[in-house]
C-alpha cells in the first residue's frame, strides 16, 4: 500500500488549493491561482491587494495550521493507539490535550511568552500521560476500560483546573484569550502561529516516523516485543514524549480540538492496513486534509463561525460510536 | 454491679458517645446562630448622614416597584443597600444616588470600569465595594450575595430564571432587567431612583436624556444617502465578536444615521454578539471600525496588521475606541447620550460639530456633582489612543 503515500499527498494538495479558494470574502478560483503562483514565483499580483491579502494573510496561515494540527493529532492518535494496544485512545480521550490545555493557560496567566508557554503544555501533557500510566500500571497490562477510564478522569482534571483559571484570569487581558482555548479555533491564525506548532508538531511527527518499525513491532505485546529484541519501555516513552510535544504545539495555538486523533487512525487502517511504516504518514496527510475541510466548512457555511469543535464532534462522536459497538465484546472481555 | 461488664477508662458505651455527640452539636449550633447574628458587617457610615445628594422627603409608606419581568417587587422603605449584577447597573446607580455609599456589591466587569474609568476617582468608596457576587454568565453567588444583606438585588430578568430564581428563593428582594433599547436603560434609571426613594431625580435625568435622544433622532433621520457602514467589534482579540442584530450598538449606529453591516441584508442572521472570522469583516469592509472597552485592542492594532490593510476603516484611518467615562460608553448607560453624540461627531465630522468636552462637563456635573478636569476629559475621550485616527483633533480642547 505504498502508493497510499502519493495519492493522500496530492489529496491534501487538492484541498488545501480548494480551501483556499473559499470563504466570505469573494475571490474568484483564477484570482486564487494567480496569487499563489504569483507568491512563488515572486511576481506581483495584479489584481485588488485586498484580494491578494485575503488569500495570502488570513487563508493560507489557517490552511497551513489546520494542516499541521489535523496531521499532528492523527499522528499522534496512531502512536498512542499502538502503546496502549487500545482502539480506543487519543490526544483527547488520554486527557493529553487538557493537560496540555491547562500548561498553556497556566503560562498566559503567569504572562510568560510564547516559548514558555508550548513548554508549559509539554510538561502538563506528560503529567497527563504520567497519571493515566500511574493509573494502568500493573499486573501484565491495562485492560481498555481503565485506560479510556483513567484518560476521562486526567482530562476532566485538567479541564477543571483551565476553568479554574478563567475564573482567576483578568477579564480584560487574558481571559478572552483563555477561553478560546476551552473551544478549539483556528481563526487567529497567523504565520507567527504557524511556526509555533510547525517546529514541535514536525519534531514529534518526525522522531514517530522514526520509530515506525519499532511500534510496528511494540503492537505485538511487551513480550513478543522483547523476545525481538526490541526494548519496549523507553521505545513506548519516547512515543509517549513525542506525543507529548506535538499535543503541545497544537494546543498551544489552537486549543483543544477533539475526535481527529481518535477517527482517523482508524479510518486510515481500514484503507492501507495496520502496518505503521505506511499508517503513520498517510495518517498524518489524511488528518491534516480533514481538518482543513472542517475548518473550511466552519468559517464559509455561514456568516458566523461555527466553532470547529463542533463540527469535528458531529463527525467524530457517531464514528467512535460505531467502533465502541465493534469492540464493545474486547471491552467487556477484557474489563 | 454483680454481673455487669467492668467499665475501663477506654469502653464508652454507645450512648455516653451519642448523649455528647447531640450536645456539642447543639452548642456548636447555638454558638454558631449567635455568632452570624452577632457578626454581620456594620451598615456603612454614610447611611442616612453622607448621602451625596440632598434626599428629598420621602414617601412613608412602602415603595412599590414593576420590574421589567412584570413582577411587582415591594420595599418596605427606600433601599440602602443594593447589590447590582447586570454590568451596567452598578455605575448606574452610583449616578442617581450621587454616591457609592448604598451600593454594598457588584459584578466584576462593573468593578473593572469603576476602575479604569473616572467613577473611581470621583467616588473613591466604589472601589471598596465587594465585586465578586457573580460570574461572567451572571451566575449569583447567592451566599455571597446574602451575606451583604442587600435590601434589593438587580439581576437581568431576560436571562432564563436559572440566574434570578435562587436569589428570590433566599428571601432577597429582586428586580428584573430587560436588555436592548434606550427605553431600558430609561427604565432602569425610573426604577432605581424610585427605590432609592429619590424618584424626581430619576425623572429629571429621563428627561435630560429624552431630550438629548429626540435631538440625535431628528439629526440622524436628515441624513443624506449613502450611509456609512459602522462595525462595532466587541471582542478583537483571541477571536472576533461584532455586535448583530437586536444589540444596543446596532440600535444607535442606525440612530446617527449609520449602517451596521453585521446586521440587516448582507449581514448575519445571529442576534447579539456574533464571532466571525477576519475575511467576513473584509467582506462587509465598513467604512468606521468601533472597538470596543471589553477588551485591550487599539486602533494601532489595525493600522499595523498586514490583514487589515486592505480594510476601507485602516486605509482612511477611520478606526476609534469607545470612551470610557463614568461607564463604559459602548452598552446602554446613564452616559449614552455623550456616545450619540461622540459616535455622530465620529461618523460626520462637521455635520454638525457639537461641544462634546462642554456637554461631558455638565453631564458629569448633573450626574455626579463633578467638575472634569481637561486631561480628565482627554483621559474619558481617549485623545492619546485615538489621536492616530481621522478627524480626532475636534474632540481637544
Amino acid at each position: 500500500m505504498r502508493v497510499a503515500v502519493p495519492i493522500a499527498a496530492a489529496a491534501l494538495v487538492v484541498v488545501g488549493v480548494v480551501s483556499m479558494a473559499l470563504g466570505r470574502y469573494p475571490v474568484p478560483v483564477g484570482h486564487v491561482v494567480e496569487v499563489l503562483v504569483g507568491a512563488v514565483t515572486g511576481q506581483a499580483y495584479p489584481g485588488a491587494p485586498t484580494e491578494q491579502d485575503v488569500v495570502m494573510l488570513v487563508r493560507l496561515p489557517r490552511v497551513l495550521l489546520g494542516a499541521l494540527i489535523g496531521g499532528g493529532l492523527a499522528v499522534s492518535g496512531v502512536a498512542l493507539q499502538a502503546a496502549f494496544r487500545n482502539p480506543l485512545v487519543s490526544p483527547q480521550v488520554i486527557g493529553v490535550s487538557s493537560g496540555a490545555s491547562f500548561g498553556g493557560a497556566l503560562a498566559l496567566v503567569l504572562g510568560l511568552g510564547t516559548g514558555y508557554l508550548v513548554g508549559s503544555a509539554f510538561v502538563f501533557g506528560m503529567a497527563a500521560l504520567g497519571v493515566v500510566f500511574l493509573v494502568t500500571a500493573g499486573r501484565g497490562g491495562a485492560s481498555m476500560l481503565m485506560i479510556v477510564l483513567g484518560g476521562v478522569v486526567t482530562g476532566s482534571f485538567f479541564s477543571a483546573l483551565v476553568s479554574l483559571l478563567t475564573f482567576l484570569a483578568d477579564p480584560y487581558s487574558t481571559l478572552p484569550t483563555i477561553v478560546f482555548w476551552l473551544l478549539g479555533s483556528l481563526a487567529t491564525a497567523t504565520f507567527g502561529k504557524v511556526l509555533v506548532a510547525a517546529v514541535p508538531v514536525l519534531l514529534g511527527t518526525a522522531v514517530l516516523v522514526a520509530l515506525r518499525w519499532r511500534i510496528n513491532v511494540l503492537s505485538l505485546g511487551d513480550e513478543d516485543a522483547a523476545a525481538v529484541g526490541i526494548r519496549p519501555r523507553p521505545v513506548r516513552w519516547t512515543l509517549l514524549s513525542a506525543v507529548a510535544l506535538i499535543v503541545a504545539g497544537a494546543v498551544a495555538v489552537s486549543g483543544v480540538i477533539g475526535w481527529v486523533g481518535l477517527v482517523i487512525p482508524h479510518l486510515v487502517r481500514m484503507w492501507v492496513g495496520p502496518d505503521h511504516r505506511v499508517l503513520l504518514p498517510v495518517s498524518f496527510l489524511v488528518g491534516a486534509a480533514f481538518l482543513v475541510t472542517v475548518d473550511t466548512l466552519a468559517r464559509t457555511v455561514s456568516a458566523t463561525e461555527i466553532p470547529l469543535g463542533v463540527l469535528t464532534a458531529l463527525v467524530g462522536a457517531p464514528a467512535f460510536f460505531v467502533l465502541l459497538r465493534q469492540n464493545r465484546d474486547r471491552i467487556w472481555d477484557r474489563a | 454491679m454483680p454481673g455487669g461488664r467492668p467499665v475501663g477508662a477506654g469502653d464508652l458505651s454507645r450512648r455516653t458517645v451519642l448523649g455528647s455527640a447531640l450536645v456539642s452539636g447543639a452548642a456548636l449550633l447555638a454558638a454558631c446562630a449567635s455568632g452570624t447574628a452577632g457578626g454581620t458587617p456594620a451598615p456603612s457610615a454614610g447611611e442616612g448622614t453622607g448621602d451625596g445628594g440632598t434626599l428629598a422627603a420621602a414617601p412613608a409608606g412602602p415603595i412599590l416597584l414593576t420590574d421589567q419581568r412584570g413582577s411587582v417587587v415591594t420595599l418596605p422603605r427606600p433601599a440602602r443597600r443594593i447589590v447590582t449584577i447586570p454590568q451596567p447597573a452598578a455605575s448606574i446607580l452610583i449616578a442617581v444616588d450621587q454616591s457609592a455609599d448604598h451600593l454594598v456589591g457588584m459584578q466584576n466587569a462593573s468593578w473593572v470600569a469603576v476602575r479604569d474609568g473616572i467613577l473611581g476617582t470621583i467616588f473613591p468608596a466604589a472601589l471598596d465595594v465587594r465585586h465578586d457576587v457573580a460570574d461572567d454568565t451572571f451566575t449569583p453567588n447567592v451566599e455571597a450575595v446574602l451575606a451583604l444583606q442587600p435590601d434589593l438585588v438587580v439581576q437581568w430578568g431576560d436571562q432564563g430564571s436559572g440566574i434570578i430564581a435562587p436569589l428570590e428563593n433566599a428571601g432577597l428582594t429582586v428586580v428584573g432587567l430587560k436588555y436592548g433599547t434606550q427605553d431600558d436603560v430609561t427604565t432602569w434609571i425610573s426604577l432605581f431612583s424610585r427605590a432609592l426613594g429619590r424618584g424626581e431625580r430619576g425623572e429629571m435625568l429621563n428627561i435630560a436624556t429624552d431630550t438629548a435622544y429626540q435631538q440625535v433622532i431628528a439629526v440622524g433621520k436628515a441624513r443624506p444617502a449613502p450611509k456609512p457602514t459602522i462595525l462595532y467589534i466587541n471582542r478583537f482579540v483571541g477571536g472576533l465578536k461584532v455586535a448583530g442584530t437586536g444589540t444596543y450598538n446596532d440600535a444607535y449606529i442606525a440612530m446617527v444615521g449609520g449602517q451596521n453591516p453585521a446586521s440587516g441584508p448582507g449581514g448575519t442572521s445571529g442576534k447579539g454578539m456574533v464571532g466571525v472570522d477576519p475575511e467576513q469583516v473584509l467582506a462587509w469592509d465598513p467604512d468606521i471600525v468601533l472597538l470596543g472597552n471589553f477588551d485591550a485592542a487599539l486602533p494601532r492594532d489595525l493600522y499595523g496588521s498586514a490583514v487589515w490593510r486592505g480594510l476601507t476603516a485602516v486605509k482612511d484611518k477611520r478606526v476609534y475606541k469607545v470612551p470610557l467615562g463614568g461607564y463604559r460608553w459602548d452598552p446602554p448607560s446613564h452616559e449614552s447620550p455623550l456616545m450619540w453624540r461622540w459616535l455622530s461627531m465620529v461618523a460626520f465630522p462637521g455635520q454638525p460639530t457639537y461641544d462634546l468636552r462642554g456637554d461631558i462637563v455638565s453631564s458629569y456635573g448633573r450626574l455626579y456633582g463633578y467638575q472634569p478636569s481637561a486631561a480628565q476629559l482627554d483621559s474619558i475621550l481617549r485623545t492619546a489612543t485615538n489621536d492616530g485616527s481621522a478627524d480626532y483633533q475636534q474632540f481637544h480642547a
